[in-house]
This record gives structure tokens, sequence and C-alpha cells, in this order.
């Protein structure tokens, strides 16, 4: 199931939160949630829940006997859990290196096909073969259940002695499907103990508002456009693949920012506290700052897991560029199973170390162009990013320095139907959101001049009723457009 | 400010809670009125497809379809369409919203199909290109194919197609395979039409690859040598001032279809009947598919604001048209060559034969031949001048033949059977440059 959908706005998530907050005792609170959560996960793909049971036991079991003398014990739970990984997502695509002839769609769903044929058989049911292998969030809860092994074989973390405590730090629907990664660590304490105030979850529920609509009101609406232009004759022109180009960059960023705020928000709404994902990325002056911006649960992932265990820059200059050929392969093949993901983290690797020389001697260059210089790579980097199939790939690149015209039929009229999307996604980059809801509180003086001051007053009063008209209007736009259309499918959804 | 704070969280999930309580308990509609298409059907719960995942996919997506005050939140969708398709900027003669047409949309020609239950009298709703969407798989759920764009120009719903030359020389090919099928006793007849785009859309929109003559021209110059091309074209093209395309619908009007008629006759060595010969009349207020095909967006208004007339001509020859389910001619259901269709049928272009019917059968007091017509729904308004000169008019439609369990038809042994002298093929661009109809077209001689 997805966010948003009505079903789960209206149905799922208020009957969860009630029966959630109807609870009396933290364990019964604890139960409500691993029961949503396996429900919300059995929606997609019930079939998948054993599989996500049995890894998440095989975990437990396995970090309980992890000790930091003992490395094997480790090592063989990740191999596991990158085992299963592989052979999920990367099974096609390493048999396609080595030249193997795999059937349509893959090795693992023809297996499917003919199991849920087989089964049918067997039982006389009426199953359908599946459309997709990947279990949904797979990538997110492999990396989240390595941080979980390693921790606790650093002696940075216990390992959890509860199963269910696991299980729910595991399989927590909010952030199930497509992060932010959260580490052990962070919400270690809160699988058990969750303080929360009223105020915390109304700004939890907000939250989740202001995310729903950056997915809905921008992302989506962006992703349609995008789709009229790449199948229509307007869209190869350099004015039409520029415009399909911006926009996907906006998809991206106000989809996935998007469903982390909305993770962010049900996190707080049930006490527990996610890490931020996105800084606003989009206002970086280079590249080394664009990924401290952009899904920062996942690259300060890779640093802590991947780069600094490989020695980091301690090691020679050698070895530090090697390691980040590592990183950035690994963050390119964690995207999908396909050439040009791999392409664009090493076009990012490339950019980087480029960066690092050159990087000093533009101090004093003003902000803007370095801005725009870096969105102008950014924006090629998605570009790659959006193309699985490499001829299609340079065709894109090519019509977007003129090979198909620089204009053609239609083109002009979607640009101008697109102006007023554009304008508020540029602006929604931005920093002025956050100043905006600065300034505003302010008028209000809706923070707290100092500790334990909680007293209501009007002009407080005044601030948090604009905050629920804010989020009321944003949720019932939301409805309209999800009335009006069946919501595009996220693009985060396989990863 | 904590108790506050609780009110308010209690507000909005109070919202939020009643919202999902109405929605679990009204009742919900089972047909949107402005979509034209039955909703989705609350899912039935068996073991294989909760265990599939598609029970919960489908109540997800019946959960949506049927949403408390469905068609209001859907006008304030289109008014928020007034947002994402904006337009208030762009120049008079400049399409103000591009929408792209697959194969799913304008060239479907799935019938709504009350002739699977013959007893109903009236016209059946199949002209129009929104389908009703298909619950089990079938050949429409092949990928979306590009077939062009539909404009919103001024009072007008244009559609565009993009050439697709490949598509095009399987058509011609199709209907060559027909002429042989039929035997060199038969006459076949080409004639490929060219519908508004080509005449009222802006230029970009009707030269190089989206310009139909050169279509029609490919199309017809990959023609076997025994099938007789028709040039509709420029006995069409010189009357773009006069009433011969609806502007809210995706049809020519008859008076269109007239001058592509006196094209035919002069191929066919007849003599057409003078426009003033025929009785006319008219059917008022006609808000045609195009409408409803791009009904969410807000420009689409004006299109009900000014709607079409529909302008008809009768045979001035007897005629008596059925209708029939298969090519075994059982159940025949009586329809008029011109029904009457002022009331409570809302798309008026049904008049011309009762719309798309797999088989009808016109006999006329005429002392002539027999023609057999094979044709989507341009064909429709096009038949009854056929009637001024053939004994026998026999309007077949391939898109009901052949496939997804409709019935089967070999159409060389029936146009024997039927004593068949002429057969005229006509479509418009969508069809013939699209695969979905010519597979249909194929299938038709290929048993």
């Amino acid at each position: 199931m997805e966010f948003s959908k009505l079903f789960f706005l209206y149905i799922f998530l208020p009957l969860t939160i009630a029966i959630y907050f109807l609870m009396p005792k933290m364990q019964w609170k604890n139960r409500v949630l691993i029961a949503a959560s396996l429900l919300f996960y059995a929606m997609g793909q019930p079939l998948f829940l054993l599989l996500l049971l049995g890894s998440a036991y095989l975990n437990f079991y396995l970090a309980q006997r992890i000790s930091p003398k003992d490395k094997g014990t480790l090592v063989f739970a990740l191999v596991c859990n990158l085992f299963a990984l592989g052979i999920f997502k990367y099974l096609d695509f390493f048999l396609g290196i080595f030249g193997v002839a795999t059937p349509d769609g893959g090795v693992i769903l023809s297996i499917m096909a003919s199991l849920t044929k087989g089964v049918n058989a067997l039982f006389g049911t009426t199953m359908r073969a599946p459309t997709s292998v990947i279990p949904i969030g797979i990538s997110f809860y492999t990396f989240q259940v390595i941080s979980y092994l390693v921790d606790v074989y650093r002696g940075k973390s216990c390992a959890q002695t509860s199963f269910s405590k696991l299980l729910l730090y595991l399989c927590m629907f909010p952030k199930m499907m497509q992060g932010p990664i959260v580490r052990y660590e962070q919400v270690e304490k809160q699988l058990s103990v969750r303080k929360t105030n009223p105020k915390a979850i109304f700004e939890g529920a907000v939250r989740f508002t202001v995310g729903l609509a950056k997915k809905v009101l921008l992302a989506d609406y962006a992703g349609k456009v995008i789709a009229g232009l790449s199948s229509d004759i307007s869209g190869a022109s350099v004015v039409g693949a520029w415009l399909g180009a911006i926009l996907f960059m906006f998809q991206l960023y106000f989809d996935f920012s998007g469903y982390s705020d909305m993770a962010i928000g049900l996190g707080r709404i049930f006490g527990f506290r996610y890490p931020e994902n996105f800084n606003l990325p989009y206002v970086s002056g280079s590249i080394t700052e664009f990924w401290r911006r952009w899904h920062m649960s996942l690259s300060s992932f890779f640093r802590d897991y991947v780069y600094i265990p490989l020695g980091g820059n301690r090691k020679g200059k050698g070895r530090q560029v090697f390691n980040m050929l590592v990183v950035w392969s690994l963050t390119g093949l964690w995207h999908g199973a396909n050439w040009n993901y791999i392409i664009w983290g090493l076009y990012f690797f490339a950019l980087l170390s480029i960066e690092k020389q050159i990087l000093p001697r533009l101090k004093n260059r003003s902000g803007i162009v370095k801005n725009l210089v870096t969105m102008f790579f950014v924006l090629i980097g998605w570009v790659i990013f959006s193309h699985e199939n490499l001829g299609e790939l340079g065709s894109a690149l090519a019509n977007m320095f003129g090979a198909s015209g620089f204009v053609s039929a239609g083109v002009g009229t979607r640009l101008m139907n697109t102006l007023p999307l554009l304008l508020v996604c540029l602006v929604g980059s931005t920093m002025i959101p956050r100043w905006i809801s600065f300034v505003w509180g302010g008028i209000f003086s809706a923070r707290k001049k100092r500790r334990g001051d909680d007293r209501f007053t009007l002009m407080r009063g005044i601030y948090a009723l604009s905050l629920l008209a804010f989020a009321g209007v944003l949720l019932y736009l939301c409805t309209v457009s999800l009335v009006g259309s069946t919501s595009a499918p996220s693009i985060y959804a396989n990863f | 400010m904590k108790r506050f704070y609780s009110l308010l969280c209690g507000i909005l999930l109070a919202a939020m809670l009643g919202v999902g309580l109405v929605s679990m308990f009204d009742s919900d509609a089972t047909f949107s009125a402005t979509e034209k298409r039955a909703l989705k059907a609350k899912p039935k719960l068996s073991l294989s497809a909760l265990l599939d995942g598609s029970y919960s996919g489908n109540l997800s997506e019946y959960y949506a379809d049927t949403f408390p005050m469905r068609e209001t939140l859907m006008k304030t969708n289109r008014s928020l369409n007034n947002f994402y398709y904006f337009s208030a900027l762009s120049g008079k003669d400049a399409p103000q919203v591009v929408i792209n047409a697959n194969n799913n949309t304008a060239a479907g020609g799935e019938a709504l199909s009350d002739h699977q239950k013959p007893s109903t009298e009236k016209p059946n709703e199949s002209g129009s290109s929104q389908q009703e969407e298909p619950t089990e798989p079938t050949e429409n759920d092949a990928p979306a194919e590009q077939l062009g764009a539909v404009l919103l120009v001024g009072n007008r719903a244009l559609e565009v197609p993009y050439a697709n030359h490949d598509n095009i020389e399987r058509y011609a090919k199709a209907v060559d395979a027909i002429d042989k099928a039929l035997g060199s006793s038969v006459r076949t007849f080409n004639i490929a039409v060219p519908n508004a785009a080509e005449f009222y859309a802006p230029s970009a929109y009707r030269t190089s690859s989206t310009s139909q003559k050169d279509m029609i021209d490919f199309c017809y110059s990959k023609a076997g040598k025994n099938v007789i091309t028709v040039d509709a074209y420029s006995k069409i093209a010189p009357h773009t001032d006069e009433y011969i395309y609806f502007r809210t619908d995706h049809h020519w009007t008859q008076l269109g279809a007239y001058y592509a008629y006196t094209a035919f006759c002069e191929s066919a060595g007849l003599k057409a009947v003078n426009l003033r010969e025929f009785e006319t009349g008219t059917y008022e207020n006609f808000v045609g598919a195009m409408y409803t095909f791009a009904s969410e967006y807000p420009q689409s208004q004006i299109l009900v604001d000014e709607p079409d007339t529909v302008y008809f001509y009768r045979p001035t020859v007897e005629t008596h048209a059925k209708y029939y389910s298969d090519a075994t001619l059982s159940d025949p259901i009586t329809i008029g060559v011109i029904s009457n269709v002022s009331e409570g049928i809302s798309n008026k272009y049904l008049c011309f034969i009762g719309g798309d019917t797999p088989i009808c059968i016109i006999e006329t007091d005429v002392d002539g031949p027999v023609c057999m017509l094979i044709k989507e729904s341009y064909g429709n308004a096009f038949a009854p001048f056929l009637t001024q000169h053939y004994s026998k008019v026999i309007v077949v439609d391939p898109r009901e033949f052949n496939r997804d369990g409709k019935p089967s038809l070999d159409l060389a042994a029936f146009a024997k059977e039927q004593g068949v002298n002429d057969c005229i093929i006509l479509n418009y661009p969508m069809v013939y440059n699209a695969t979905g109809y010519t597979k249909w077209l194929e299938r038709l001689v290929e048993q």
C-alpha cells in the first residue's frame, strides 16, 4: 500500500492511530504498530510477508550470537542478508553481465510464475502470477538490518532480546517502503520507552500532510507532464527535453522528500524520532554539498558502514580514491540493477574527485553561479538516472543539446500549461518556505521564551489553528486530486 | 497549550475517521455520468485474491472510485486543473491543452455493448470513444500505442494522428487481403478519410508527420493493384468553411460524409444524389465524445457551452434496417437508418444506423447490386447515402468479431452468401494509423 491512497488516508491511518492511542500500555501500543505494519505490508505483497518475518527472525537470532570478538557470525549474517537482496534485486543483472541468457522478466519472476501455477493446480486456487519480484522496501530493509548487526558487533548497541521489538524496528510501516534509513541505535530506546506530547503529535500530523502534498500536488503532476512529453512528439526538441528533465528533477525531489516527510511525521505521531533525510538539496553550491543534503540517511550510511571501515582518507590518497570509487559504485547499484545507475554513481564519483581539486579555488565566486552550475550537473545526473536503456539515454542527452530541433509541436502549450507548477516547485525547493514558516511563527511568538513555558495564549492558539487550517487545506486538495486521478506509483517504490 | 494541541489532534483525527466511516457505510455509485464509465465494483474476497495481493489492490481502487461525494470532488479537481493546465496567456489560435491519445482512448471502439443483449430496442451507446474499462485482461490491455494527441483549440477539440508508416502500410495490406479473399467478382474500395484536425489544427499539427494528406497518399501508394482507392480528401477539402466536422466530437457531420460519398460515386461509376433532394432534420445540443475525453480539463467547458447540432439527411428511397449480434443473422433488431435520438440519448451521433452494431443490414426498394461497408463509426454517417444505389447495404464493424470472446466471422463466406458486389472499407486516421483495428480487419479473412 502507499501513503498517497485514499484507502490509506481515510481508513488505514486514522483507524491505526485511533486504536494505538486507545491502548493504555506501551507493550500494547507496540503490538498495534506491529500488526498495522504487517497488514500494511501484506496489502502490497502478502506472500513476501513470510520472507520478511523469516528474515527478521534469522537476524534476531544471529545478532544475539554476535560479539565483538566473533567476526564470523557477523560476516555470515551480512552475507545472508546481502544474498537475499542480491537474489531478488540483482540476479538477472549479474547473470546478464556474465552472458547468461535469462527468461523474459527474469529468473525469479519465472520461478514465481511456475510456483504460482503449481500451487494453483495443486490447491485449485486462481492466484495471479506476480508482476514484480522485488519485495517492497528490501533495499531500505537490508541497510537497516546491516546497521543493526554492525552496531551490535561494534558494541554500540546491545542485541535486542525481544523479537517483537526488533520486528517493530524493522517493519514499522511509516519507513518500511522508502526510508529514511533509520539506524538501530537511533531508535533503540524508543522501542521500549517513547515520550510524546500533543504538540509533537500535532506537528507530526502537519508534517505528514506537507509530505503528502509534496507528493500528490507537486511530484505526481510533474510526473504526469513528463509522461505526456516523453511519449509525444513535443518531447524530443530542446525545449521539450529540458522541460522534461527539469520536471523530473522536481518530481524526484518532491516525491522522495515528501515520502520522508510523511515517514518522519508519522513516526512523530507514534513517538519515534527519525533522522532527517533531505535538507534543501537544490540550494547546494557544490556537488559535495548536494550529497550532504540529498538522501542524507543513505550517504551517511555509506560513510559510516563502507567508506570509513575501508579506511576513509586515512590510508593515503590512492586508497582514498579507491574507497570513494567503491562507495559511489555501490550507491549507484543500490538505486537499481542496471548499468545506468552504476554510470550515475560513477558520474558523481568523477564530479566529486574533480571538485575536490578545484573547489578551494572557487571560494569567491557568487553563490548563485555555483548553485546553477551544480544544478546543471545534478540535472544531467538525473537524466542518466532516469533512462535504464542506454540507447534512450544517449538520444535523451542528444535531444537536450539540439539533435531534434529547438521547438516542436505542442511544446509551447505544455510549457505554458506547466508554468505555475514549475514556479511552485522552484520556490518550494528554496529556503523561502522555511523563511515564511519562521516569520509566521515569529509573528505569533509561538516559540517558547523559556523552557517549560507552555501556557495557553491567544496568539499561540491562533498560530496552532493556522497550522491546522493549513494541514486541512493541504489534505483537502490532496483528496480532490487523488479522487480526480489515480495517483502515480511512487518512483522509489522498487528500491 | 497541551490541552489545546490535544484538541487540535482530536479534530484532525475525527475528521479523517469521520470521512472514513461515511465512506464505509454510504451507498456506492456504480456509474460515472461525467466520465461515461462504470465505476470499479467491490472486489470479491477469495483466498487466491487475498494471497496474490490483487484483493487489496482492487479494494483500494474500488475505494478511490466510490469515494463519498466523488462527483463534487471531481468538479473541484477540474477547477484545480486551472492551475496544473494553465492557459490564460495562450494565444487565441494556439492549442490550450495537448492531451496524449493512445490506443486505449481514441481508437478503442469497444462497445458499451447493449447489443450483447438484443432485447434493447434503443440504439446502443457505442459510438463514443470512451470505453468501459475491461475488468479482465483483453487485447486493450496491450501496451499503450501513441496514436496522436487531442488538442483543445478555441471552441474545438481536435484529434491529431501521428503518422506511423508501418501501421498504415499494414492497413493497406489488410485491405488488399480482403480484396483478394473476396475474389475478382467483388470490387473493393479503400476510402481513407481525413478528420477535422487536418483542416482546423494549428499548422504544426497538420504538416510533416501529422499531415493526413501524406498519410492517405502513402496508404493508397501501398494499395493492392485491384483495390480502388477513393480520393475523398479532395472532395472534402474545399468545404472547410461548411459544417463538415463536429467541434465537440471526433466524428464528421453527415455533410462531411456526403462529400466523401460524392467521391465514392465518381470512383464507382454512380451518379451521386444531389444534397437538396434529401429530407433533412436536426438534433440539437450534441456534446460529443471529445468532451468526455477532455472533461477533466477546465478548458473543455466551452464544448458544453457551445454544443454541436447534428444535421441528418434521410434516404429518399424506402429502407428497412435491422442489426444482428453475429453472422448467423438470428434475432434481428429493427433500427432506423436515421433513428430518433432527440430524447434520452446524449450521443446524438448514434442516430446514424443506430451506432456501432456488429452487423447492420439495410434493405431498400432500389433495384441494384449489394454492397458491404466495413467501417468504424465514421462509416455510420456514410452508410445512409449508399442506400440510394444498392438493394442491400451490409454494414460490418470488424471490432465486434474474432476477438475477446466475440463471435467469429468469415468475411469471404459471408459476402458470398449475401451476394456482395461492392466492398467498401472506410476508416478515419486514428484507425488506419493504428495496429489494433488493422489486426481485427486482418482477422476477418484470416481463417
